[in-house]
């Protein structure tokens, strides 16, 4: 951001403007009624620019003081008091604290400094106010150098910095171990000149008689002059520099002094006041003029931006948050489409194929339950013509024997545990056991029958044994024969006469185990 | 300088702009956050009638898969007469046109109340609306030859309605000498049961 200095001199103000890329741009102003009518119809197009007041005069006053140690509320109230009564005549005041004294550790030594002619810079001022310029401060060129010394020179106890100022002038500040305590700018011959050495020289020794006479320095401390100065003009003020002089000499070259201090160029070697506007348009002074609210503009213009910049940081995360709500809002928009879409189609499919339903209202595990139940008592059940089947399968093969009786039934497990029936109550629902086996009785007579009985047990045991081999039966059993041979039994019989039967009668019992045998042959499918 | 010293007039100039920005800004906020809770809610409650549809096709689809197995089955079984109410008018007409057009010279039946059955199949999906039924019934007959029996149960299984289960059977073969034309040679007497199952598609009281 471009800053904007005013350098107030003895007799004019300059504009300096400060772009990005360090350049500086200088319009000059006389200290007159021309020069401050075409200040205002300056300023009078330019009034926002952020700028600053850099005064570089010589009637700006310097004050060392003592204050005894006191809280920070006292002790500021003391400092502004005491700086009130020394410089009553002008606003443009300002003190600094410099720490503990060398000479007793229960004071502060404090500098007060003052632009004491303030008519100086009363009319440059006024204008400003009056276009309410944003001024960030008032500051002056001697109050920037503790700074600047310590970038350029090595640290030294007392030191005096020299450098040339607007072309015929000799800017000289003293500051002891770093800080400020007192400064000089006084009328010069130019750089150029053959005086301007043995000038310097003088300068520094009136400095120095000043300093002791002020006792803020002693007669046998050396003192480092530290003078801006190219090689020609160094070498010329060392070679004016007398034998029994106890100031030491220090030089730096002007344009070097300038880079170090981040000035690409000087535009004259006796303009070194062009390195002191470079830093306070990049860096603000700490110390300043201003205590009569001359930067109240600045201060107020900081609020706005603050306020404006917060309002748009807050605009700029309520569209951040508006948007990203939005794009979700998009985003849940294309799923609630897709959504509708699938939801339309099942429902569509779900009427489709509940219409296929519609005849049936038996819903799918009624109709399971159902056809499994059928399948069930179908495959539990023994068919009738099975069981004939199989057994006229053989004995169609005996035509002596003559079937009197056939009993057949399906055998089942017998429930363990019947559930009790009271009377008046509903009927229980029934079982349907699983078929376990099938077993047939067959009554019949061997007819004719000769009489020999021998012959017709074993005829009777052939019967069974064809039953068993020939049929699924996988058991079957004489359990009567003619007559019981065992000699247990009381037997009677008559072998020969009219009363002779002419039939042997028995008995045979088949079965067929399904628990076994599930070949499913007695399925009937349906 | 001090708080008082600030001037509201000069801080609000140049303001007004971004103000109006960040009423625009949080207008357009407050209309997202509307918008967003409404179709956040729409879409929500899409997303649950989504989630039962899809629950409720993809019960359907199970169904239909159980129906194309059953279906033919049940069909049958209903042909059959097993499914449906148990017409004991049915019975008494089917045993008498048989008996007839077989030629049976005797026959007595006797059907018992008919009661509930224990499923004797278990579905874990349900299936309690089904009930299943069983009439116990005994017949006795005189028969002419013993292939009668036979062309008597195969009559009464393809004409009579519900599922029939014999369980036990006794011929007994009667004497030559007792013997004469037209009369039965031997007489059979058989306990039979009568299955029915009433479903959702059997409704309303018959005979």
């Amino acid at each position: 951001m471009a800053i904007r200095i005013f350098y107030v001199t003895q007799g004019s103000l300059c504009v300096c403007l400060h772009g990005k890329g360090g350049e500086q741009s200088l319009t000059e102003f006389a200290d007159d009624d021309q020069g401050l009518r075409e200040f205002d119809a300056y300023i009078a197009t330019s009034f926002d620019l952020p700028s600053a007041i850099l005064i570089d005069v010589i009637e700006e006053e310097f004050s060392l003081d003592s204050i005894p140690k006191l809280g920070m509320r006292d002790r500021n109230a003391l400092i502004r008091r005491r700086c009130e009564r020394k410089f009553r005549r002008t606003p443009y005041r300002t003190s600094m604290l410099q720490g503990k004294s060398p000479r007793n550790p229960d004071e502060f030594t404090v500098v007060h400094s003052a632009i004491s002619n303030h008519e100086l810079v009363d009319p440059w001022l006024q204008v400003l106010l009056r276009y309410e310029v944003p001024l960030s401060g008032v500051y002056s060129v001697p109050l920037m150098v503790p700074r600047l010394h310590r970038r350029l020179f090595p640290a030294a106890a007392n030191a005096m910095f020299v450098a040339p100022h607007q072309a015929n002038k000799l800017r000289q500040v003293f500051l002891a171990n770093g800080q400020l305590r007192s400064a000089r700018l006084s009328q010069s011959p130019g750089v150029d000149s053959d005086d301007y050495a043995q000038f310097v020289v003088n300068e520094a020794l009136r400095s120095r008689r000043y300093l002791e006479r002020n006792r803020m320095l002693g007669s046998m401390d050396p003192l480092n002059v530290c003078v801006i100065a190219d090689s020609a003009v160094a070498e010329r003020i060392t070679a004016s520099v007398s034998s029994d002089d106890v100031n030491q000499f220090e030089f730096l070259d002007p344009d070097t002094a300038a880079r170090k201090l981040g000035h690409r160029a000087l535009r004259t070697a006796d303009r070194f006041e062009e390195v002191f506007l470079t830093v306070a348009s990049r860096i603000r002074p700490k110390q300043n003029y201003a205590a009569s609210g001359e930067n109240r503009y600045w201060v107020m213009q900081k609020v706005r931006s603050s306020i404006v910049g917060a309002v748009v940081a807050t605009a700029a995360t309520c569209s951040i948050a508006a948007a990203l709500m939005l794009s979700d809002v998009w985003s849940m928009r294309n799923n609630i489409t897709e959504i509708q879409s699938q939801v339309e189609f099942l429902s569509a499919t779900f009427r489709q194929e509940n219409e296929k339903f519609d005849p049936i209202k038996a819903d799918s595990h009624e109709m399971q339950l159902a056809v499994d139940t059928g399948d069930y008592i179908l495959s539990n059940r023994v068919p009738v013509p099975w069981i004939m089947n199989q057994l006229g399968a053989v004995l169609g093969d005996y035509p002596d024997v003559r079937i009197q009786e056939l009993r057949w039934a399906v055998d089942a497990p017998v429930d363990e545990n019947p559930r009790q029936q009271r009377r008046g109550d509903a009927p229980q629902p029934v079982p349907v056991p699983a078929l376990t086996a099938v077993s047939a009785v067959l009554t019949a007579d061997i007819e004719p029958f000769d009489g020999n009985m021998r012959r017709a047990f074993a005829r009777i045991d052939e019967l069974a044994s064809d039953l068993r081999t020939r049929t699924h039966f996988d058991r079957a059993i004489a359990v009567e024969y003619p007559f019981d041979a065992s000699t247990s039994a009381a037997v009677s019989g008559e072998i020969a006469g009219e009363s002779r039967e002419n039939a042997a009668r028995f008995r045979l019992r088949v079965s067929y185990d399904l628990e076994t045998d599930n070949s499913g042959e007695t399925d009937e499918s349906i | 300088m001090n708080r008082s010293d600030l001037d509201w007039h000069y801080i609000r100039r140049h303001t007004l702009r971004p103000s109006i920005c960040l009423l625009v800004a949080a207008l357009t906020l407050g209309f997202a956050v509307w918008t967003h809770g409404k179709h956040e809610q729409l879409f929500l409650e899409l997303n649950a009638n989504h989630e039962a549809v899809h629950e409720d096709y993809a019960a359907l689809v199970k169904q239909r898969k159980i129906v194309d197995r059953y279906h033919r089955r049940y069909q049958r079984f209903g042909e059959l007469g097993f499914i449906g109410r148990e017409s004991r008018l049915d019975w008494v007409e089917t045993l008498r046109i048989t008996s007839e057009s077989l030629g049976i010279p005797r026959l007595s039946y006797s059907i018992e109340p008919q009661t509930g059955v224990v499923a004797p199949v278990s579905s874990i999906l349900g299936g309690e609306n089904i009930q299943i039924r069983v009439s116990r019934m005994q017949l006795e007959m005189g028969l002419v030859h013993e292939i009668d029996l036979l062309r008597f149960f195969d009559a009464l299984q393809q004409q009579a309605p519900g599922l029939i289960k014999v369980d036990q059977c006794d011929l007994a073969f009667l004497g030559d000498a007792n013997v004469s034309i037209g009369e039965h040679n031997l007489s059979a007497n058989c306990a039979v049961q009568i299955f029915s199952v009433i479903t959702s598609d059997v409704d309303g009281d018959s005979a």
